[in-house]
């Protein structure tokens, strides 16, 4: 049984995205494009463009375009849609929608589609390997205010004098000097898609891109402790009334 | 403590974070890049998976049955952690069913994104033990309906958090009372409440309902 | 030909109408039980809700249905979806259901020929009385038959 502390987990998204230090030939990625058919029977393209307005030098002439990034991949889903990987050219994205079955089930579907990758593609050197968790933690309202403190321990800390806020957006940006990783945090009040609650999101984004195990065992250990990391910082960052709320 | 302000029930969404146009030259390449990654949070996270697409109107038909699929399913995970498993599998099943490209209505809109999300409240909210029967209206507004013997109550989803709904309840003279209104989704249980609505939400009312003739 | 142009339905006849599977009444196991109140809505390009006259066609009751469900499958660029159904209205029925909510509608005998010539419309129908359309869905258009019920011309086994 997978492990799983919560009834109701406010994990929106999992994400594990490993990135390759060369670009992988599009006939290489429509081959596992093709492989992954039968898991994620759902295909859509998928584009990144990046285009930058270049400023003219003189107010005559117009703006320039250049694109600085093009690239095309392929985007695969359940039926139900939570379960999704996009194949980049350099980047395996692949991704849990709520609900988040626990970290055993998310990291054995991870390890079967891995090796399902390397098949049709062969070695490529990792040069990033990040996991990200998105949790919007949502809190019933109760009165004119919604005592965010009471549920976070991250959170702006705001003068007395300066009242209450409508919003707030932060970004914390940690070492993690064990793995020579890093952790960035954002975490925001945003609208609700419930009625009658203040949404919360706590968006942690955990990588490291340099000296990275090139091996499957050095890849999964790297991941399991990003896992355990990832579990420790979510927990110190919320209260016991947020646990409440995940165990309604 | 500080603590949140709740925005009234009809006020728009907390403005945006960004900077006005006019002071963009005054602010450091840091205080851009930090209100950049707060907007980026509203109204709902991008993650590196989802992502919206324009609608084109060229698209053919079964593409974007699919994408209005994907995307209400999409938003359903979004609130995952409040359905039982069960329910949600039962809903994807019913909206499959409503997309099915060989019972299509041509001139028909797919399920608005809105709309869905309309509907997603007002079920998180209402919480009938009752799943509604689902329809479609031909400009793509999710139907809720539920029938007990003669007695119904239906439910159009509107975009932005609005709805319609209608009910009809018969007596002893065989005659309906029929009411309708039309409110905020935050407004629909106090809308329905004088109409006593567990009658179509509780399992008690199913038990009384004719088989389907 | 029976009818004519512009000219009121009786009032003792019937008006049947298509209804695609997203405006059927249903349970939440998919159990047909209706028919929705935006079964009878006016789209916005529309003047007239669309129906045709049952009793256009001779025979029995099945044969003047059967024959109405027919000219509407002809009317369509595609087959209709087996899921589909059709209700049945009387005409009476529809005009005081319609006044009840305040309306006045005509049941008009609009022929679309040669391949409907049974099509009718109901005018002046209000665009979005919704108490109005789920009278219409609940007390007016009170028989349904489905479209899989009804046999294709092909099947049809030929006349002795």
């Amino acid at each position: 049984m997978a492990e799983q502390p919560y009834k109701r987990p406010p994990i929106t998204e999992a994400v594990i995205a490993l990135s390759f230090g060369e670009t992988i030939e599009s006939r290489d990625l429509d081959k596992v494009d093709g492989d992954f058919g039968k898991l994620y029977p759902h295909r859509q393209d998928a584009r990144n463009l990046n285009v930058e307005v270049l400023m003219p030098d003189r107010p005559d002439l117009g703006p320039g375009t250049a694109i600085r990034k093009d690239e095309f991949g392929h985007r695969r889903s359940s039926d139900d849609q939570t379960q999704i990987i996009i194949l980049w050219p350099t980047t395996f994205v692949f991704s849990q929608q709520a609900p988040y079955p626990g970290w055993d089930d998310f990291f054995a579907r991870f390890v079967r589609d891995w090796a399902l990758w390397k098949k049709a593609v062969g070695y490529r050197k990792i040069s990033r390997v990040g996991v990200r968790y998105i949790n919007r933690i949502d809190i019933p309202i109760t009165g004119d205010l919604t005592p965010y403190e009471e549920f976070l321990n991250l959170y702006p800390k705001i003068p007395n004098e300066l009242g209450p806020v409508f919003a707030y957006g932060i970004q914390t940006q940690l070492p993690w000097p064990e793995i020579e990783g890093r952790i960035t945090i954002n975490s925001a009040s945003i609208p609700s898609p419930l009625l009658n609650h203040a949404s919360f999101i706590f968006d942690q984004d955990i990588y490291k891109e340099s000296n990275i195990s090139q091996t499957d065992d050095g890849l999964y250990k790297l991941l399991n402790e990003i896992h355990v990391k990832k579990n420790a910082v979510f927990e110190a960052c919320i209260t016991d009334r947020a646990r409440e709320l995940f165990n309604i | 403590m500080t603590g949140l302000i709740v925005q009234p029930r009809r006020a728009s969404i907390a403005p945006p974070a960004r900077i006005a146009r006019e002071l963009e030259p005054a602010f450091s390449p840091e205080a851009k890049q930090l209100t950049r990654l707060v907007d980026a949070l509203r109204p709902s996270t991008p993650a590196p998976t989802s992502f919206d697409r324009e609608r084109l109107p060229e698209k053919a038909l079964a593409e974007r049955l699919f994408d209005a699929l994907a995307g209400a399913k999409l938003l359903t995970a979004s609130v995952a952690m409040h359905l039982d498993r069960a329910r949600r599998d039962k809903l994807f099943h019913q909206l499959d069913s409503l997309h099915d490209l060989t019972e299509w209505e041509d001139g028909d809109e797919p399920l608005q994104r809105s709309s869905f999300g309309t509907f997603l409240k007002a079920m998180l909210t209402l919480n009938p033990h009752r799943q509604p029967g689902l329809g479609l209206s031909h400009d793509g507004h999710l139907i809720g309906a539920w029938a007990i013997d003669r007695d119904r109550l239906t439910i159009e989803f509107l975009p932005n958090d609005w709805v319609k709904w209608v009910l009809s309840r018969y007596k002893d003279d065989n005659e309906a009372r029929r009411f309708a209104g039309q409110t905020p989704v935050s407004e629909l249980v106090e809308g329905l409440a004088p109409h006593r609505p567990e009658h179509w939400f509780s399992h008690e009312g199913r038990q009384r309902q004719e088989p389907p003739r | 030909m029976k009818g004519g142009k512009g000219k009121n339905l009786p009032d003792e006849d019937h008006v049947i109408r298509y209804v695609p599977w997203s405006r059927l009444l249903k349970d939440e196991d998919q159990n047909v039980l209706g028919f929705l109140p935006q079964a009878f809505q006016l789209r916005p390009e529309e003047e007239y809700l669309s129906v045709n006259w049952i009793e256009y066609h001779d025979g029995d009751r099945a044969t003047q249905i059967r024959l109405s469900v027919w000219a509407i499958r002809d009317s369509f660029d595609k087959p209709l979806g087996q899921k589909s159904a059709f209700a049945i209205g009387n005409v009476a029925k529809i005009k005081t259901t319609s006044r009840t909510y305040g309306s006045r509608v005509r049941v008009v005998h609009e022929p679309i020929l040669p391949k409907n010539p049974g099509h009718s419309a109901i005018r002046q129908l209000p665009r979005d009385d919704l108490n109005l359309l789920d009278a219409l869905a609940a007390d007016a258009f009170t028989d349904r038959v489905s479209n899989s019920d009804i046999p294709s011309k092909l099947t049809e086994p030929p006349r002795g």
